[in-house]
């Protein structure tokens, strides 16, 4: 019967061509624009080189000291993690380093922009770079304050022609480090992302040790990813015991340690202490995606209703020889659901040759979009969600009409 | 078989009711071929529509086989439909997108049966109206004769007890339209099939056993 | 005739209630981009009020200090500026607190006689007027000595002066309530002078109220952490690096960096640019998605009415009134859907949602996407027309 189903659809899909194309358009159009998206969120949230294990990590990123009428907002100090982060339960690893900025380094005639980011040695072991040549630096070349460089492939194939730059010599902020690894570049929308990685105490001064406020970021990896919570509670509870600099002006230290979906959904909808939005972020993305697809929706209920008339005599026929409704339901939404299926597919390819595109203009610096089974998965279920959507309600008009109408097929629309 | 009491059905629309039947009693014994005659408008496929449970009737009972379908649900008429009426069109209503076995396979789509078993009964059913050289034909490459005779075949696949014709020949040259009747004496004489068809043709309407007339929705004779 | 069209419309309204909505929410669509690119393209035309050409700045990447440290510092920040303005391509320097296309800013809101005023603000040191190239109206710059003064001596820009005080001289006069309980050492603001405009993100920018409030030589509370630096004319980047060789020998413990606003220019128009681009090649799909769909509707529509159509020109109309009929009837769906657009449309403002969308600028592109949408229908029914006129009058009396 399903079969059957399939074999209708595919001759009323190549009888009528131009209905065919035109409901394609539409499908593919909005499926591709989906896609990429997905793509795009899969590329921020899932796991990828480097942060493999980021459903077990959390990530400090912002503090904020609250007064009477004053509110001061950076990110945390060295001093402030090292005295409250390192000792919480159930972590495994914690690594302090800076956030990549951007320097300017001058070869010849002409300068170059790269992002230079300050590291400890468990960066290296929380999260897993692809090394092409080389390795991580280790505690101890941040204990000893060794010049050692890790540097990604761009920045090498920029500075130097010849490539094996392990051994070769960088300078950094007027400092010679020497290059013990070079792994694979990193997106700029992922933790750790920078070109040029160097242990925290080559910096010239030290005095950021004595910071409570701002320079740093920290990342955890608990146990596991259960524990996350836990140790998120734990931090809270330490957090009003904390002597605070400057307590005549402040009152109250907010800092809270995000998993890598939260401190994504804090970035875009502020809330009043940046606290974790996750659960609005999702109902907003899904909101966002169902509205998208309204209008390519209305445009296909539009095209097959108006087809309805042009079967109802088949409509009839089957209604006669024993269809009943709910068949009849069945079978013009699984047309449909075929068709936007198999317009996932070529969205599919389309949206392949569109991200290849997009990375190679550079639309985005620094990032590489790519599709993989999981962008597949979640497009094909788009594809289904959105054949069902724009399916049901010309489906359900056809299988309700009368069949002795149906039959008459004198219809007025 | 099939029996009307008192069966009255009234179109209405926003201005006005049209009565289309009107205290219609009729019973139609296993086995017989009746035709129903009238002049244009009088009600006669709508009276077919009736019997064959395409449409419900206003007021009144209408029971097949012996049980009234009153209250019966879609998916109950569905089944009774499907096991028990065939239906053949003046227009033939093929699927156009089908080619000939499909179209004929159609009744069986609506039961649980192994694809090959309905694909072997099509073949068979079409071999009985004569066309079993043209299965993987399209219903626009047959000519009128031929198409009636697949929605004969596809009438009978399902071995139904009734057969409701209306005016199977009325789009057919006299020639075709002799076959047709040909197929349908042969089906009431040999396998017991009641035959229930309206007909413009006088002369049709003598080769069957029994003549209903219908003059503005009511039996006159 | 249009009557009659109308009762037809009306007859069919199920079938044509959704694709009025699918015009209706087209129409949304367009008028939306509509509304962003006039935005931008209106904006794109005023003056920034500065001048981006040779001019860089440097960001200081250093710890905020507190107590005695932050005498230190003020050490450092005066030698850092001294050692910036020594050099032979440097003209001259200022600080400033958020120079242009830096992404960070300072909102302050107010309440005027219950009206809820906002400004974009920012501090400048003495004589940042000539680093940036800003343009006086009337009054005068901050001076040395302004620390003296009984009041807090602010600058406005010609739109938040005009916001405040409509017609009236702005000059020497007041603009918020004091606090009910000032702190010690209050000084109340008072306007020194008006500027054309400081749009810090360029000509593609909104146009927001600005005000510039002075940043007294080494102000603990305003640590420098942004210099602005007019270059003589043609100077390369090449020269970034003596800049930052000489600064880190001045302050060894702090990380510089520099940028030139020309360059942060460029990439934020291309960024824009690209935005544009992006939303009217989606706008773009979705209508052609909707053309297609519409074409298909109508053309399925035309081919259904075959008899109706036979009939009226077995009645004696000609080709031409077919056609102008099938024509009429799209245009009188499309106009219905288009005025509840319009009337949504001007609901939006309303909303709070999109703030750039002023009254004059709805009614433009109002004007835009109507013109746009009523010629869609027209090119989208302009072939199923025609083909309802090739519908011969025999042909359709024999469909039955």
């Amino acid at each position: 019967m399903f079969k059957s189903y399939l074999v209708m659809a595919f001759k009323v899909f190549m009888r009528r061509k131009f209905f065919t194309f035109a409901s394609l358009f539409g499908i593919c159009f909005t499926l591709v624009v989906l896609m990429v998206a997905t793509a795009a969120l899969d590329h921020i949230l899932m796991p990828h080189t480097p942060d493999v294990n980021n459903d077990r990590t959390l990530l400090l990123a912002n503090m904020s000291l609250i007064g009477e009428g004053v509110r001061s907002t950076s990110s945390p100090g060295y001093r402030f993690l090292d005295q409250n982060i390192r000792d919480l339960p159930k972590v495994e690893r914690v690594s302090i380093f800076t956030q990549a900025r951007p320097i300017k380094l001058y070869r010849d005639a002409e300068s170059l922009e790269v992002y230079v980011s300050r590291t400890d040695g468990q960066f290296w072991r929380i999260l897993q770079f692809d090394f092409l040549e080389g390795g991580p630096f280790n505690d101890e070349d941040e204990r000893d304050a060794n010049r050692v460089a890790v540097i990604s492939r761009r920045t090498e194939e920029r500075l130097f022609a010849s490539g094996n730059a392990v051994g070769k010599m960088i300078d950094v902020d007027r400092q010679s480090f020497e290059v013990v690894g070079v792994v694979a570049d990193v997106s700029y929308l992922r933790t750790g992302f920078s070109d040029i990685w160097v242990p925290i105490s080559t910096s010239q001064s030290q005095a950021y040790r004595a910071d409570f406020m701002s320079g740093f970021s920290c990342l955890l990896l608990a146990e596991t990813a259960g524990d996350r919570r836990s140790i998120q509670e734990e931090l809270a509870s330490r957090l009003p015991d904390i002597e605070l600099p400057d307590d005549e002006r402040y009152e109250t230290l907010v800092v809270s340690a995000n998993t890598h979906f939260e401190a994504f959904t804090t970035q875009f909808l502020s809330s009043e202490y940046g606290e974790p939005q996750a659960g609005r972020a999702g109902a907003l993305l899904i909101l966002g995606a169902l509205l998208f697809m309204l209008l390519p929706s209305l445009n296909l209920i539009n095209l097959n209703l108006s087809r309805i008339f042009e079967r109802s005599s088949e409509i009839g026929v089957r209604r006669a020889f024993g269809a009943r409704s709910g068949s009849l339901l069945v079978q013009f939404l699984t047309e449909n659901v075929l068709l936007t299926l198999f317009g996932g597919l070529l969205a599919l390819l389309l949206s392949q040759w569109l991200l290849r595109w997009i990375n190679n203009a550079d639309l985005v610096p620094f990032v590489n979009l790519e599709l993989n089974w999981r962008v597949f998965g979640w497009g094909m279920v788009l594809a289904l969600i959105f054949g069902v959507l724009s399916g049901v309600y010309p489906a359900w008009k056809m299988s309700r009409l009368h069949p002795a109408e149906a039959l008459r097929a004198r219809s007025k629309l | 078989m099939i029996r009307l009491d008192n069966v009255a059905k009234v179109y209405r629309t926003a201005r006005m009711e049209t009565m289309a039947l009107n205290q219609i009693d009729l019973h139609i014994a296993e086995g017989e071929f009746v035709s129903i005659m009238g002049p244009s408008g009088c009600g006669k496929s709508t009276l077919l529509n009736v019997i064959g449970l395409l449409d419900e009737p206003s007021e009144g009972s209408v029971q097949i086989d012996g049980t009234g379908i009153a209250g019966y649900s879609d998916r109950q008429l569905a089944r009774l439909r499907n096991e028990k009426i065939g239906f053949i069109f003046q227009s033939f209503h093929l699927v156009p997108d089908l080619n000939v076995v499909s179209n004929v396979e159609i009744p069986l789509l609506y039961r649980s049966m192994a694809s090959k078993e309905r694909r072997r009964r099509a073949i068979e059913a079409l071999q009985s109206v004569g066309l079993g050289s043209r299965i993987h034909h399209f219903p626009n490459e047959l000519s009128g004769g031929q198409q009636q005779r697949v929605a004969v075949a596809r009438a009978i696949i399902g071995a139904p007890r009734v057969i409701l014709a209306d005016e199977p020949t009325g789009n057919l040259d006299s020639q075709m339209g002799d076959e047709i009747m040909a197929i349908l004496e042969r089906l009431n004489q040999e396998d017991k099939t009641t035959v229930v068809m309206v007909t413009h043709d006088a002369e049709q309407a003598k080769r069957t056993a029994r003549t209903i007339r219908l003059f503005d929705g009511r039996q006159v004779a | 005739m249009i009557r009659h069209i109308l009762r037809l419309v009306w007859n069919r309204k199920a079938g044509n209630i959704l694709i009025m909505a699918e015009i209706t929410i087209s129409f949304l669509v367009v008028f939306l981009v509509a509304a962003l690119a006039l935005f931008l393209f209106h904006n794109g035309r005023q003056p920034m009020g500065f001048s981006s050409e040779d001019l860089w700045y440097v960001t200081i990447d250093a710890p905020r200090t507190v107590g005695d440290e932050a005498a230190e510092r003020q050490e450092l920040e005066r030698q850092v500026l001294r050692e910036v303005a020594s050099m032979d391509a440097v003209e001259k320097v200022a600080v400033v607190a958020y120079p242009p296309y830096v992404n960070s800013n300072s909102i302050r809101g107010w309440d005027l006689d219950g009206r809820a005023l906002q400004s974009e603000l920012t501090y400048l040191s003495d004589g940042a007027e000539e680093v940036l190239k800003l343009e006086l109206v009337s009054g005068r710059w901050f001076q040395p000595g302004d620390e003296e003064l009984a009041f807090k001596p602010v600058l406005m820009n010609e739109r938040l002066a005009a916001e405040i005080f409509g017609d009236e001289d702005p000059l020497s006069r007041t603009f918020a309530d004091p606090p009910k309980e000032p702190r010690e050492g209050y000084k109340e603001s008072r306007v020194i002078g008006v500027f054309t405009d400081f749009r810090r993100n360029g000509e593609f920018s909104s146009l927001d109220n600005m005000m510039l409030l002075r940043r007294q030589p080494g102000d603990p509370d305003r640590q420098m952490y942004t210099v602005a630096l007019r270059m003589r004319p043609g100077t390369t980047a090449q020269y970034e690096e003596t800049v930052l060789e000489r600064l880190d020998r001045v302050a060894p413990s702090w990380s510089f960096g520099i940028r030139s606003v020309e360059v942060e220019r460029e990439e934020y128009r291309r960024g824009k640019i690209l935005q544009v681009v992006l939303a009217a090649s989606l706008a773009g799909f979705l209508v052609l998605m909707v053309a297609l769909g519409l074409l298909g509707v109508l053309w399925q529509s035309v081919t259904l009415r075959t008899q109706e159509i036979g009939l009226r020109r077995a009645t004696g109309a000609d080709a031409r009134q077919i056609c102008l009929q099938i024509l009429t009837e799209i245009m009188v769906v499309a106009v219905l859907a288009l005025t509840v657009g319009a009337v949504i449309a001007f609901q939006l403002p309303l909303t709070g949602l999109l703030d750039f969308l002023t009254p004059a600028l709805t009614f433009q592109a109002l004007g835009v996407a109507l013109a746009f949408m009523m010629s869609l229908a027209l090119i989208c029914g302009f072939y199923p027309s025609w083909l309802a006129t090739r519908v011969l009058p025999a042909e359709a009396l024999h469909y039955d």
